[in-house]
């Protein structure tokens, strides 16, 4: 039931892509709504989803590759949901709508990645850990998002072109302050997760897996002291949030599978 | 009951003929009033901007009375009607509504697509309906006209971008500060030009203003004129980390901020966005500033492409813009032919009565 769940909220995901890219192709877009709804809908049958499996499996839904990746994916539409109406920024929707559904079709079609198991009885520290580790690193993609946003409208102004594709999108100096907040706020949680990780009573410690969090601990730290003390520009920074929040991405599935603790059981 | 239009516009006048008729707003209610009572029983509503002199009619009365009355009106104003017969136009029934709904859209502007105009016909209208020459007929049509270019605004890019070059400034300051009360702008060259942008600026409530010249008495009156501050030409690189946009128009033959002066300065800003308007030529900042983070730098050649790429686009949008107040036209059409129809034979048959009964009563 959850599966078939996470299935239909890729349809609303698959809306709100679509109009990311009309948005992008049309010459000229009347403001819409369409989106947000469509992220909101997909959202709540995606949050249905994870509290029944959750239900099923008496955690929280982060016991193997499958759930991670769907509670990540949630995390970051739960932070676009949240932080993009305090920031006033809801395009970033156009952004988050085809990653969250790139995430989800990842996670739905590939196969022996959904093998259910119980975590290991450390009670809530270990959810805590899990859960605010991946709600910090969606909180940290969506910076990455503010960045892009903040990179293209960046270019457009540079290269003095494409001045009704500029109409589209939020004020520049807007983005870049967008981008340090939510970088910042998941540097918070990515800090709260790690603390919640070291509380946790194991029999070895997972260097590998300890260096690379700690590795981004410290990158996201200097990025944002770096920039706060104005070191370097902000194009810098935006630059910076988008290949380390990739690179985090890209090498999450490795790190883990490289150290017993973290692996995913396939 | 027909519809009548005759006007003169930029488009069929000079400037020297439109001056010769225009109708200020002093002596404006004077004029409809006495093309009103010339013509009993018609409905009048008069347009008068500096583009363009209007007189819509809805009337029973023939076109050469009205022609004639609108002429005898404005030379009893002291306006020179001296060969007002070969540029003036006149459309008729139909064609006098598809001409207002244009007007109204801004189809007919000088500049295509401009939103003044649609204030311009609405504050003439409204003129017009409370010194009770409008009726059932141009109150139809001119509410018609308005909500068709209300629609044609919000569902065409008729109105989209900026198509001078200082407006194109202020939408792109809009596009990298957005809210433009907090940004401080420096005007270097106290020149024609540099004033019109200020002054663009200054229109959107820009925190505040420093103006430098070479010629301190040219920067104060400048300055004054923004309630900004005058700075000393020597002292102005020393304002570099306070200005979020600069305008710069002074007459130098070499560049007056280079890369070297500029860079310095962008940690003292927290590398803030900076705007930077050289409106200069030969121009007066470094190109290669443009490199820097944060710096955003345009000059008048960039400003004039945005301006006319803005143009082109309106133009391409004036087919959909058409079509789109076809639409209302037809509604109004429609309407036209049932209601002008039956006025017309109401009058007919009035009239009919009345030349009956005088029969009647010359035979008695």
């Amino acid at each position: 039931m959850d599966r078939l769940l996470l299935a239909l909220a890729c349809l609303p995901y698959l809306v709100a892509s679509g109009y990311a890219c009309y948005f992008w192709g049309a010459r000229h877009v009347a403001p819409s709504r369409l989106s947000l709804y469509a992220i909101l809908g997909g959202f709540a049958l995606q949050s249905w989803g994870l509290y029944l499996r959750g239900e099923q499996i008496g955690h929280c839904p982060v016991t193997n590759l499958y759930e991670t990746l769907t509670f990540f994916s949630w995390a970051l539409v739960l932070n676009y949901v949240v932080l993009g109406p305090i920031f006033r920024v809801s395009l970033l929707g156009i952004f988050t709508a085809p990653m969250v559904l790139l995430i989800n079709l990842i996670a739905l079609l590939t196969p022996g990645i959904d093998v259910m198991r119980k975590l290991p009885p450390y009670g809530a520290y270990l959810e805590m850990h899990i859960s605010l580790s991946l709600l910090a690193y969606g909180t940290l993609g969506l910076s990455a998002m503010a960045g892009v946003l903040y990179l293209i409208t960046n270019h457009l102004l540079k290269s003095r072109t494409g001045p009704n594709l500029l109409d589209r999108l939020p004020p520049i100096g807007q983005m870049e302050q967008v981008s340090w907040r939510v970088a910042f706020f998941g540097w918070l949680l990515l800090t709260l997760g790690l603390f919640f990780g070291f509380g946790l009573p194991t029999e070895k410690l997972d260097i590998v897996k300890i260096s690379w969090s700690l590795f981004f601990w410290g990158f996201y730290l200097v990025l944002i002291v770096g920039r706060k003390m104005a070191k370097f520009g902000p194009a810098r920074f935006c630059w910076c949030c988008v290949i380390g929040f990739s690179v985090l991405l890209l090498s999450f599935w490795g790190i883990n599978a490289l150290t017993e603790s973290h692996r995913f059981h396939l | 009951m027909n519809l009548f239009c005759f006007g003169v516009s930029h488009q069929t006048a000079t400037v020297e003929q439109r001056e010769q008729l225009a109708l200020g707003d002093t002596i404006w209610p004077s004029a409809l009033a006495a093309v009103k009572s010339g013509l009993v029983g018609s409905e009048v509503v008069l347009i008068s901007t500096c583009n363009r002199i209007e007189f819509y009619l809805a009337t029973s009365i023939s076109e050469s009375v009205c022609r004639n009355q609108i002429e005898e009106v404005l030379q009893s104003l002291q306006r020179s009607v001296a060969g007002w017969q070969s540029y003036h136009y006149l459309h008729q029934d139909l064609a006098c509504a598809h001409h207002l709904f244009e007007v109204a859209a801004g189809l007919q502007s000088m500049v295509i697509g401009e939103t003044e105009i649609l204030g311009q016909v609405k504050t003439s209208y409204e003129k017009a309906k409370s010194l009770g020459a409008t009726g059932k007929f141009l109150n139809r049509l001119f509410q018609n006209s308005f909500s068709a270019a209300k629609e044609a605004r919000t569902h065409t890019a008729i109105t989209r971008g900026s198509v001078s070059v200082g407006s194109v400034a202020v939408e792109l300051a809009e596009r990298i500060f957005g809210d433009l009360s907090e940004t401080r702008v420096m005007v270097l060259g106290a020149g024609e030009t540099s004033e019109r942008v200020a002054r663009t600026l200054a229109a959107k409530g820009v925190k505040s203003m420093i103006v430098s010249n070479r010629s301190h008495d040219r920067a104060r009156l400048l300055a004054e004129q923004f309630s900004g501050i005058a700075l000393h030409w020597e002292d102005w690189a020393g304002a570099l980390c306070d200005t979020d946009i600069i305008i710069s128009s002074t007459s130098a033959p070499h560049f007056v901020l280079e890369r070297c002066d500029l860079e310095p300065a962008l940690p003292c800003r927290g590398y803030k966005p900076l705007f930077l308007i050289d409106l200069a030529v030969p121009r007066d900042i470094e190109p290669s500033v443009s490199l820097l983070d944060s710096v955003y730098l345009y000059d008048i050649d960039d400003l004039q492409t945005i301006a006319q790429a803005n143009l082109k686009e309106r133009e391409l949008e004036m087919n959909k813009c058409r079509a789109l107040l076809h639409r209302h036209e037809a509604r109004f059409e429609e309407w036209w032919r049932r209601e002008g129809t039956a006025a017309g034979s109401t009058e007919k048959a009035a009239q009919a009565k009345s030349e009956e009964a005088s029969k009647q009563e010359r035979c008695a």
